[in-house]
């Protein structure tokens, strides 16, 4: 009973993989011929923008509109303003922006349509995603449409919308001969949706498509590793264990979902009674990072295929070393929580951040070096500690800007004393907002981890009671079969 | 009876830690206000910027700006935009490979931002550059401008394109209203 739960479990959360779609940076390429029609102010942000002064392009912008200079051609500049302010991380001026372009309709008005679409996907704000996209008049082109295809599908995917979701994938997989990672997401996808649908075989069909690509693309490589191992736990499934190993065995042992795969391919052998062929992925297993849950599981795992074989010396010799393995963890945690309380990992992740890196949406600053990344990894991958720390960050570049602008206006002659007088107070007002904000931001991050900590924790030591449980069964047991022996 | 325990709890752990990653994906009510507040705090700092940016501009009556644009063309290789003034020298620009790139890529230079007083200008524009067909010899066209300020803000933009039917690309100055 408790087999079956857990095998529904698994396939269903790894339907739940409907691969989440990358949005990339904005088109701000301008085509040569259109530009003898723009405005050259508007050409004039294009020109900085490549020339790596995006956000001077973009103050500009906004002066010259706020001051009503592009009003012959404002929904052109407002859409360039709308895309840049939304690559700034600003996107409650984007939102109000764009809104304004797309309500406004024209040619501009479907490309503000998607941006809005994806602001609000991202956001996760599914019902105003779907109805940006519905807003979308004619076709985009390339890979826009695509990239639309891909996200409505998605969104319609989560909301339960199925026969939808199908007709918008199947949309974007037609006639498409040209290789692209928004196809290939849509085909996973689309399996996705299939077996929700009830309709299996033809999810086996499309995911077995991408099981059986050869390439060394990365994209096309990890898609074939979730297709693999989501073929894997559905043979799983249905008893086919022979099918399943087989799927197992097709991924990468390096890819992000190897753990996953390595501890189901040891249950597929365990499922056969063979269990010296479970104890070797299993024993892989269990040497890899003893912070990852799975690799926890492992180490109980491979001591109860040895039980399972009578080799109780080694399973007592397993336990053991699960044992201070566990209790090593208890200790890293305890470790973890300290650099969590003392503000250690907040600025060790913010420090991870160079530059720029704080807008770039995909950017993560490099976490294995981070306190605690191997234990809170899961929580720095969600979207609401990322956005958090992303705040943090500018808060702290914000304060940086404010400092400086500060001291520029103060010795500024050119400027009339009220102006001054007027940005000065402006200027000190928000700097006390924002070092407001920035103790908020990190107390935040900061509970989120000691709660993911505590979880940790509980968690470890359950499973050290439980391993100290089993050895004194061992004991027990060898007492009651040997006696003092 | 070991066996089973510990398979059992395997399973349940197995099951629990899988399911684990849909945990984060619905951000925490407090969460959401925050960062809401973070985005508003940092458009505001953003909308400083802009009134710091308006502040250090001239009045808008009394503004010249002028920009540089080019469409690219073989016969002519750009490296430099000079403006004279009422006689005055107000900037010379040497363009930079990046930037001529920027520029073939359809964007505009923003070459000078000038306050003038109200009154009667003049405005001389220099390109200075090579054409390759006349043996690299370097090569100065010039084109002058006479106008008004103190009225309304005045935008130029010195285009470089190539002429049809022409046998030397075009330099012209163009106001944009």
């Amino acid at each position: 009973m408790i087999r079956q739960y857990h095998l529904h479990g698994s396939l269903a959360c790894l339907l739940m993989w409907c691969v989440v779609a990358v949005i990339t940076g904005l088109s701000l390429a301008l085509p040569a011929t259109a530009s003898s029609l723009l405005d050259p102010q508007i050409r004039a942000v294009h020109f900085d923008v490549r020339l790596g002064e995006s956000l001077r392009a973009m103050t500009r912008l906004q002066a010259a509109r706020q001051q009503g200079f592009l009003d012959h051609q404002a929904r052109q500049a407002d859409l360039l303003l709308g895309d840049m302010l939304l690559q700034q991380g600003l996107d409650l001026s984007a939102e109000a922006v764009l809104l304004r372009v797309g309500e406004a309709g024209g040619e501009q008005a479907d490309a503000a349509w998607l941006q809005l679409g994806r602001l609000h996907y991202r956001r996760g704000e599914d019902a105003a995603a779907l109805a940006a996209f519905a807003r979308i008049r004619g076709p985009l082109s390339g890979t826009a449409q695509q990239e639309r295809l891909l996200l409505e599908g998605e969104l319609l995917l989560r909301s339960g919308r199925l026969f939808e979701a199908e007709q918008r994938l199947r949309t974007l997989l037609e006639g498409r001969k040209k290789r692209s990672d928004w196809v290939d997401y849509g085909r996973f996808n689309l399996a996705v949706v299939l077996f929700r649908s009830g309709r299996e075989d033809e999810a086996r069909e499309l995911l077995l498509s991408l099981s059986k690509q050869n390439t060394k693309d990365p994209v096309l490589r990890t898609l074939s590793d979730k297709a693999n191992l989501t073929l894997a736990y559905d043979r799983l499934e249905a008893g086919d264990i022979d099918a399943a190993t087989d799927f197992f065995k097709k991924g990468r042992l390096s890819s992000p979902v190897s753990n996953t795969a390595l501890m189901g391919l040891g249950r597929a052998w365990a499922a056969q009674e063979e269990y010296k062929k479970a104890l070797v992925p299993w024993l892989k297993l269990s040497k890899r990072d003893s912070a990852d849950p799975l690799v926890q599981d492992a180490l109980l795992a491979v001591p109860y295929g040895f039980g399972k074989l009578n080799a109780y010396k080694q399973a007592l010799q397993y336990y053991q070393q699960a044992l201070s393995v566990f209790e090593l963890e208890l200790e890293r945690v305890g470790k973890v929580e300290g650099q969590v309380n003392n503000g250690d990992m907040v600025r060790t992740l913010a420090t991870g951040f160079s530059g720029d890196d704080v807008l770039e949406r995909e950017v993560l600053p490099a976490l294995p070096k981070a306190s605690g990344a191997s234990h809170l990894w899961q929580l720095f991958s969600t979207h609401e500690f990322q956005e958090m720390l992303r705040s943090y960050v500018r808060t702290e570049q914000s304060l940086k800007k404010i400092t400086d602008w500060t001291s520029q206006v103060k010795v500024d002659d050119s400027l009339p004393p009220a102006s001054r007088a007027a940005l000065l107070t402006r200027a000190a007002t928000l700097e006390t907002r924002l070092t407001t904000l920035s103790g908020k931001l990190q107390a935040h991050m900061q509970s989120l981890a000691l709660q993911e900590l505590a979880q940790r924790r509980k968690r470890i030591q359950a499973y050290t009671d439980e391993t100290r449980f089993s050895i004194a069964q061992i004991y027990d047991y060898a007492a009651k079969r040997w006696g003092g022996k | 009876m070991i066996r089973q325990t510990v398979f059992s709890l395997c399973l349940l752990v197995l099951a629990g830690s899988l399911c684990a990653q849909e945990r984060g994906a619905t951000p925490a009510l407090a969460a959401t206000q925050l960062l809401h507040e973070a985005g508003q705090l940092f458009g505001e700092v953003q909308e400083l910027a802009v009134a710091l940016e308006i502040a250090r501009q001239p009045p808008p009556r009394d503004q010249l700006l002028v920009l540089v644009s080019l469409l690219p063309d073989k016969r002519f290789e750009l490296e430099a935009v000079q403006v004279k003034i009422d006689g005055d020298f107000a900037v010379f620009h040497e363009y930079s490979v990046a930037e001529i790139e920027a520029l073939a890529a359809g964007g505009a230079h923003r070459l000078l931002l000038k306050h003038l007083p109200p009154g009667r200008h003049e405005l001389v524009a220099r390109w200075v550059g090579k054409a390759h067909k006349a043996k690299e010899e370097e090569v100065v066209r010039e084109v002058r401008w006479a106008f008004r300020s103190g009225e309304t803000r005045r935008v130029v933009e010195l285009a470089l394109a190539q002429g049809e039917e022409q046998s030397f690309p075009r330099f012209s100055l163009r106001e944009w209203h």
